[in-house]
């Protein structure tokens, strides 16, 4: 079920209704609204593959209460790689199958050995198995480096792996934080809803408004690039840092703002990331709940920047190259992961990775310095050109979309009618900036400013839904 | 508080979601009704909404509610093959203005085996699709995507246009009704057969003593834009495409017969004397090759000697009788093309039709 079809329009107020008016004297009850209801948001998408959530539950399951009542370190960690084991088999087999097999089969061919393609399968992708199974497999490891303790609660453990709001497309959450607000009695706050339906306006103006509007738009200059000219193409290219940015972070404030409505806290997964003045400041402000999933569980068990120059440049590679695989079986996605991961190292080599953790710029004021400025844009610039791997569809074309890139920088009129989008979105963007982006909708001082704001927004995307209802609307982050 | 909360939610968000809906429903629903009336009529129609996604919407699931024994796919250029030109029996529709390209004909071909195996699929293959130079990435092209983007303001005009539709004599000329708003404002659109109704457009071409050059077709073909873009080689995309369609008749047994679309003569010769769209020979021959290796036949309409300038609507499309002549040199070669022999191909533009254009129009049979 997506966000921004009328059936979650449907769907969304039942599980409130029911959810605080029918179950809310029952804790487990109002869990297993949540896990049935997590199923049917799925399921109406495939149902087949809700077999795969619920085993991948049952698995953490078992292994999160072996890891901690056995004694012995040996059986702890044979469970603990069960579980790695078997969260990443279901990726691999899902996502990577037919990559690996084809991959190999171009190897061969390279070296004069032509293979017909016999093993590759005609593999579905789940819909989200990238998010729950991270989800998952941090349960167990959390509870292996006693972190966190087990529950024997099933159904709010389920609930935690198929909590819908972020189910298909994160934040990616972890148990210490999510599993015990599903474990303790919650209690309808008026601010927090009030809040969690501001982020469901703003999330899905920019998916139905931005991300939508700029949708065709790039792939008209992706399909075309060939034949267009270099300004085209990197107005194609600004406009897709702005599409996956909006279409992306617009799903996650829908996510966040959705579980409020249940009196559930998901931590932010973009805080900014366009304003950000190096590549590290960068990465903690971009997808944040993976940034920081691989930084915990894959960076720092490996050393981290702590055992030598060399190492944490080996280091460095690995998380980008690991993270950029995660996205999809394609050399598209690696060769992004390494862009990224060579734009990081002078950062981490000059010792200014740790720039910039707190605060976003310019919040002494209303305009950013110079300075600033120009950090701002060679950082974007950096990150856009990346983009341009991210969206290829092989690296051939990715480099052929670059050497087209600084020809002809002319852009015909008809072409710029997309600006207005990223204008609007670069100024939203920066009036909130200051307030976080779980209080970027600041309370209007009079309420008949909400008011107007609210009718406006709500009529707009209405409006473009309507005029979108043919065109595909799903949210780029689906695929992964 | 829960109370208080959607006190909040019933004013602040409620009210533009169900007005506004109640505003935007009635023109939707009223789409499906059209849409739905154009399947079920029996009646004559000429059906041309706002929105382009309904046109398509319109044929696809034409293809899905009945089984024919020819149909033709292709662009705009194959829009005047009608269902009167074919004798009685034969059930004909056209797919014409259904995409731009040997991939998206493909897609549309691998849509209708789904559903039927007609006898035989006619295929108008244009000539600057095998240019390997095409498109070049002109700003019309950026802009002819945004004709597939419908807009609300589609939604209410063709809504407020057609809220009559249904009652007869209501935007109809002689009994055939007028639906969706591009029909009752130029009187064009789409036949129950899917071909197309240039209607008001005769108005334009009244007064012409040769085609109207509305798509600048001579300027392109001196700057080399667009369609008509210079090409020496063909495009391999485009083959690889018709290959597969090619592949896919085979397999299904149906018969496939291409064809090059024709130019108007000052057009060709114009082409001629540039002597820059080798492309063109040279896919000529391989079509040829390509259609004969696999049983089927290609024919190159682009000359059509008999035919002058005065039976072309402009640059690129040809009138009904040039189109009627096509089938009838098609219908020697395939035997299951049978055309209607009392088919009335009047010249739409002789002198009593200029004078009485208007009156004609009345009286039309469309």
């Amino acid at each position: 079920m997506l966000f921004n079809s009328i059936e979650y329009f449907l769907f969304l107020p039942t599980v409130f209704i029911l959810y605080w008016f029918v179950f809310k004297k029952d804790l487990k009850l109002q869990n297993l609204l949540i896990l049935i209801s997590s199923y049917f948001f799925y399921g109406w998408w495939d149902w087949r593959f809700l077999s795969l959530i619920f085993l991948s539950t049952v698995v953490d399951y078992f292994v999160g209460l072996k890891i901690y009542d056995s004694q012995d370190n040996k059986v702890k960690k044979t469970y603990l790689w069960i579980s790695i084991l078997f969260n990443l088999g279901l990726l691999v087999f899902f996502k990577y199958f037919n990559f690996f097999i084809e991959s190999w089969i171009d190897l061969l061919g390279s070296f004069g050995y032509e293979q017909k393609s016999v093993w590759t399968l005609n593999v579905i992708l789940p819909v989200g198995i990238s998010f729950y199974t991270f989800q998952t497999m941090s349960y167990s490891i959390d509870i292996y480096f006693k972190k966190l303790k087990p529950t024997k609660d099933f159904i709010s453990f389920a609930a935690f792996v198929s909590f819908f709001p972020q189910l298909v497309a994160g934040p990616i959450e972890r148990a210490s934080h999510l599993l015990p607000q599903l474990l303790s009695k919650r209690v309808f706050k008026y601010d927090q809803g009030v809040q969690g339906l501001r982020l469901i306006l703003w999330g899905m103006f920019k998916k139905v408004v931005i991300a939508d509007s700029l949708a065709w738009r790039v792939d008209y200059t992706f399909d075309n690039f060939q034949t267009l000219d270099g300004g085209v193409l990197f107005l194609g290219l600004i406009y897709f840092s702005f599409q996956i940015y909006c279409d992306f972070s617009g799903y996650s404030d829908i996510a966040i703002g959705t579980a409020k409505l249940f009196g559930i806290e998901i931590k932010s997964n973009f805080r900014f990331p366009y304003f950000s003045r190096n590549i590290s400041e960068f990465w903690r402000r971009w997808h944040i709940s993976l940034s920081s999933w691989f930084r915990d569980y894959l960076y720092i068990p490996l050393g981290g920047s702590r055992r030598g120059r060399w190492r944490s440049i080996r280091n460095i590679f690995i998380i980008f190259i690991v993270s950029s695989f995660w996205h999809g079986a394609n050399w598209t996605f690696i060769m992004w992961g390494l862009t990224h991961a060579l734009l990081y190292i002078p950062n981490f080599l000059l010792g200014k990775n740790r720039q910039h953790v707190n605060g976003i710029v310019g919040d002494k004021g209303i305009f950013p310095s110079i300075k600033e400025v120009f950090q701002i844009m060679l950082t974007y610039l950096s990150t856009t050109i990346a983009w341009v791997f991210f969206r290829s569809d092989s690296i051939s074309n990715a480099f052929l979309y670059l050497g087209k890139l600084f020809s002809k920088l002319e852009i015909p009129s008809d072409n710029r009618s997309g600006i207005i989008y990223v204008l609007i979105i670069i100024v939203l963007d920066w009036a909130f900036r200051k307030n976080g982006r779980l209080n970027i909708i600041v309370l209007p001082k009079y309420r008949y400013v909400e008011l107007l704001i609210n009718y406006s927004i709500i009529i707009v995307i209405i409006n473009m839904l309507i005029q979108n209802y043919n065109n595909s609307t799903k949210f780029i982050y689906f695929q992964f | 508080m829960i109370k208080k909360f959607i006190i909040y939610f019933l004013i602040y968000y409620f009210p533009p979601i169900i007005l506004h809906g109640l505003i935007i429903l009635p023109p939707i629903i009223s789409k499906l009704s059209m849409l739905e009336y154009v399947h079920n009529s029996n009646c004559g129609y000429i059906y041309h909404p706002n929105t382009i996604e309904e046109i398509f919407k319109y044929k696809l699931d034409t293809i899905l509610d009945k089984d024919f024994d020819i149909i033709v796919i292709g662009s705009s250029r194959v829009n005047q093959f009608r269902k009167e030109m074919f004798s009685e029996d034969v059930d004909f529709f056209n797919l014409c203005h259904m995409g731009n390209g040997n991939e998206n004909y493909l897609l549309l071909l691998k849509y209708i085996i789904q559903y039927q195996k007609p006898k035989v699929i006619i295929l108008g293959i244009d000539q600057w699709l095998l240019n390997d130079n095409y498109p070049n990435g002109e700003k019309n092209d950026y802009n002819s995507n945004s004709i597939y983007k419908s807009d609300t303001y589609n939604y209410y005009k063709d809504y407020y246009n057609n809220l009559n539709y249904l009652n007869p004599g209501y935007d109809s000329i002689n009994g055939i009704n007028l639906i969706g708003s591009q029909a009752v404002t130029n009187l064009h659109g789409f036949r129950s057969d899917g071909s197309w109704f240039y209607g008001k457009r005769f108005y334009k071409i009244i007064n012409r003593q040769k085609f109207i050059d509305e798509k600048n077709t001579i300027l392109r073909i001196n700057d080399g834009v667009l369609k008509f873009q210079f090409g020496e080689n063909i495009k391999k995309t485009e083959i690889q495409a018709l290959k597969e369609i090619i592949r896919i008749c085979k397999n299904n047994n149906i018969e496939l017969i291409g064809f090059f679309p024709p130019f108007p003569n000052s057009i060709n010769l114009i082409m001629d004397n540039s002597g820059r769209y080798d492309y063109l020979k040279k896919s000529k021959i391989l079509l040829h090759k390509l259609f004969k290796e696999n049983e089927f036949n290609f024919y190159d309409y682009t000359r059509i000697d008999e035919f002058d300038d005065n039976y072309y609507i402009d640059g690129l499309h040809g009138n009904q009788n040039i189109y009627y002549s096509i089938l009838d040199n098609l219908s020697l070669r395939s035997k299951d093309i049978d055309i209607n022999k009392n088919f009335e191909n009047g010249y739409y533009l002789n002198n009593s039709e200029k004078r009485i254009l208007l009156k004609k129009f009345q009286n039309s049979t469309l």
